[in-house]
């Protein structure tokens, strides 16, 4: 899918604009995360449990390389075959080989964001092969040519009326429809030819279990089981970071994730593949291709302080806790991730040129952090990726601040460094801004600093500093003694 | 080439610095893993009949034969097609259906072909039944261990579910029956967590069930 993470701003004020759309927000995260806080309550100690995820995802990821080893072990003598792919061309080109080399020209998905990261579907159509996409909204995302408004239901702002027409477009329905269940009905009916004929199936993978190579897979609606259990060829992509040491530790995040996602105690399916299908079963594919997934996320895991961010896994209770997000919806986030999972993952994918608008829309509430069933610090990485790109980190293929921005913080950092000069500062700045005070307030400012006043206020200062305060009140000898000549007891 | 690729990821990720992990709470199992026989088959049921799910309880009198032709006219079920697994072996299935005079009976064992199976489950069946290798109580859910005798297709493409499920089978969490699964045969090609028919809410958040499975599931208690 087309990346466009720079057209953030642009983007989210036409969404502030759109009454459809702002309707829509009003309901749509309160009511997934009133559901969500309902599902966790019949756990007998919910923060434990929330607790427990974070330790498993953190002590999986500390664990990495391990388990990576022996879930390719594992998988491989299950029958598996794997392949590495350090980024999207590579596995792409593995991906389309693979298809072509078993004569296939169309394949049914499973709902992914991984292959949405990839550009998959682009790949496989330049090589004349069409990509169904099943899940019932990344259907209906995939013939709009949209991006995905939420991850638990890419589609789910669409009006009827636009899906009625589509579905007329393409030819699913022959008379205008605007029942929900009718036109998904219409759906069944034509992907269900796809899943009757079509010989490959290509699935993400929300966990892998490293002791016994074995793949998972969280869904509802039944098309990733179809798109694994019809098709004469099975390819799973997997990122590196979703492997988990064993099937209790996967049981457990499995509890937290539906819980999270849609406020599920579990979704209709669980589906847990451990090599292709044995030689005398019916069904089931004959090939079972796992593709390990890299694109950058070595890089991620090499910085212990953006390491926690691989521990995502795809949620969604970030986007319905974020007050940003519930004033703009999904598509601003330009990208496979939206809300904080994509404000924290798309900066360190894509890099901190295309996504610095991403990460400067958050106030750092904190609210992202306290659902998060897998322990991530939002705020803390969203703090350290502005450090990293006011630092201009090549790393982060950060720009580095614009000049004044520099200069003044350069200034500043000088003058706060030093008592004398700081007092001195002091005494002008206090002076200087009280000449915009009303009152006791401050509400504008001159030149660059017009726009930060256009929302906040602050409170006028007194005429005179603390420490001058403190000097006049208190008897002499005190104020002979700076606080800094503290005695010991 | 995809060796040399391997290798430096596996490079990379062991030199990174390590990052310490803090201690991993206890989480209490489920309460269902607490419960006696009785209340967890109770609590299967009604958590099964939470997610629409529909439970026929076998009374051991009669015959199995009898319970299913009663499910299946209750469901205008006329076409089925079979598993030949252990559960439904265990129970006298399918073979005590065969005499059913209005229903179509056959059998996965009856299909050489894959292709011809999938064009049976897709367009022929109005229903598939299998076993249920078991039941868990904390979610309603059914455990499916596929292999030779238990196809994938069956529980997924026919527009009824009917899963024979053993009140001995019934478990409280999904490790116990990972567990013990795990204690009796090989780790299946796939093994799947049922709960509820197919659904989703994707349009309008308008939920509705049997989008691309099932849109019925029965649970017939042995």
């Amino acid at each position: 899918m087309k990346v466009t993470t720079e057209q953030y701003r642009r983007v989210a004020a036409r969404e502030m604009a759109d009454e459809y759309t702002q309707g829509f927000l009003k309901l749509l995260p309160a009511r997934l995360a009133e559901r969500r806080k309902t599902a966790f309550a019949d756990f007998a100690d919910p923060a434990a449990a929330r607790a427990a995820g974070a330790a498993i995802r953190a002590g999986a990821l500390e664990n990495l390389p391990q388990l990576l080893t022996d879930f390719e072990k594992n998988a491989k003598a299950a029958g598996a075959r794997v392949f590495w792919a350090r980024d999207a061309a590579a596995a792409n080109k593995y991906i389309v080989d693979t298809a072509r080399e078993n004569g296939i020209s169309g394949v049914t998905k499973g709902k992914s964001m991984i292959t949405e990261e990839l550009g998959l579907n682009q790949a496989l159509a330049e090589n004349g092969i069409h990509a169904w996409e099943t899940d019932l909204g990344e259907f209906i995302t995939q013939l709009l040519a949209c991006p995905p408004f939420h991850i638990v239901g890419p589609a789910l702002n669409i009006p009827v009326g636009r899906i009625s027409e589509i579905f007329l477009e393409k030819g699913l329905i022959a008379e205008p429809e605007h029942d929900p269940v009718q036109l998904g009905l219409a759906a069944r009916r034509f992907l269900r030819e796809k899943f009757r004929h079509l010989e490959m199936g290509i699935t993400g993978v929300n966990l892998a279990a490293a002791d016994s190579g074995t793949l998972i897979n969280v869904e509802n609606e039944g098309n990733i089981r179809l798109s694994k259990s019809r098709p004469r060829i099975q390819v799973a992509v997997m990122s590196l970071e979703k492997v988990v040491a064993d099937m209790p530790d996967a049981m457990h995040l499995i509890r937290l994730l539906c819980r999270s996602c849609t406020g599920q105690q579990v979704s209709a399916y669980v589906s847990m593949d451990t090599g292709p299908k044995k030689n005398d079963e019916i069904d089931g594919p004959e090939q079972l291709h796992i593709v390990i997934l890299d694109n950058g996320r070595t890089r991620i895991y090499e910085n212990p302080v953006t390491r926690q961010a691989l521990r995502c896994i795809r949620c969604g209770a970030c986007l319905n806790a974020c007050p940003v997000y519930g004033q703009i919806g999904g598509y601003p986030y330009g990208w496979a991730y939206s809300g904080p999972m994509g404000q924290v993952l798309s900066p360190l994918l894509l890099g901190f040129a295309r996504t610095r608008d991403l990460f400067s829309a958050c106030t750092l509430c904190g609210k992202c952090r306290d659902v998060c069933p897998a322990g991530i610090d939002h705020p803390e990485l969203m703090r350290y990726y502005r450090h990293k790109d006011a630092a201009g980190d090549p790393d982060f293929r950060g720009t580095g601040a614009p000049r004044l921005e520099k200069a003044v913080y350069g200034a500043y950092a000088i003058i706060a460094g030093n008592p004398a000069l700081w007092r001195v500062f002091g005494a002008m700045a206090r002076r200087a801004v009280n000449c915009y005070a009303r009152g006791n307030t401050i509400g504008k400012g001159p030149g660059v600093l017009k726009g930060w006043f256009a929302f906040r206020d602050l409170p006028a200062p007194p005429d005179r500093s603390f420490r001058d305060q403190w000097k006049r009140r208190s008897p002499a000898p005190h104020s002979a003694k700076p606080a800094s000549g503290r005695k010991k007891p | 080439m995809s060796v040399s690729v391997r290798d430096q990821i596996l490079v990379r990720l062991r030199q990174a610095p390590a990052r310490a992990v803090g201690q991993r709470p206890a989480v209490a199992p489920p309460k269902e893993t607490g419960l006696a026989r009785e209340d967890r088959i109770a609590a299967f049921c009604a958590r099964f009949a939470e997610q629409t799910g529909i439970v026929y309880h076998h009374d051991p009198a009669r015959e199995i034969g009898e319970t299913l032709a009663e499910i299946c006219r209750a469901h205008d079920i006329r076409r089925v097609i079979s598993g030949c697994d252990a559960v439904l072996a265990a129970a006298g299935l399918p073979d005590a259906a065969m005499d059913i005079p209005e229903l179509e009976l056959r059998t996965q064992a009856g299909f050489a072909d894959r292709e011809e199976f999938a064009e049976a489950v897709f367009a022929w069946a109005d229903a598939g039944l299998t076993g249920a290798d078991y039941g868990v109580a904390e979610s309603g859910t059914l455990v499916l261990a596929f292999d030779r005798n238990h196809a994938r297709l069956l529980s997924l493409a026919p527009g009824v579910h009917i899963a024979v499920l053993s009140r001995d089978r019934v478990v409280g969490a999904y490790e116990q029956a990972m567990a013990e699964l795990g204690g009796v045969r090989e780790i299946p090609s796939q093994l799947c967590f049922v709960t509820g028919p197919s659904m989703t809410a994707d349009i309008q958040a308008m939920p509705f069930k049997g989008m691309h499975g099932p849109g019925k599931i029965i649970v017939l208690l042995v």
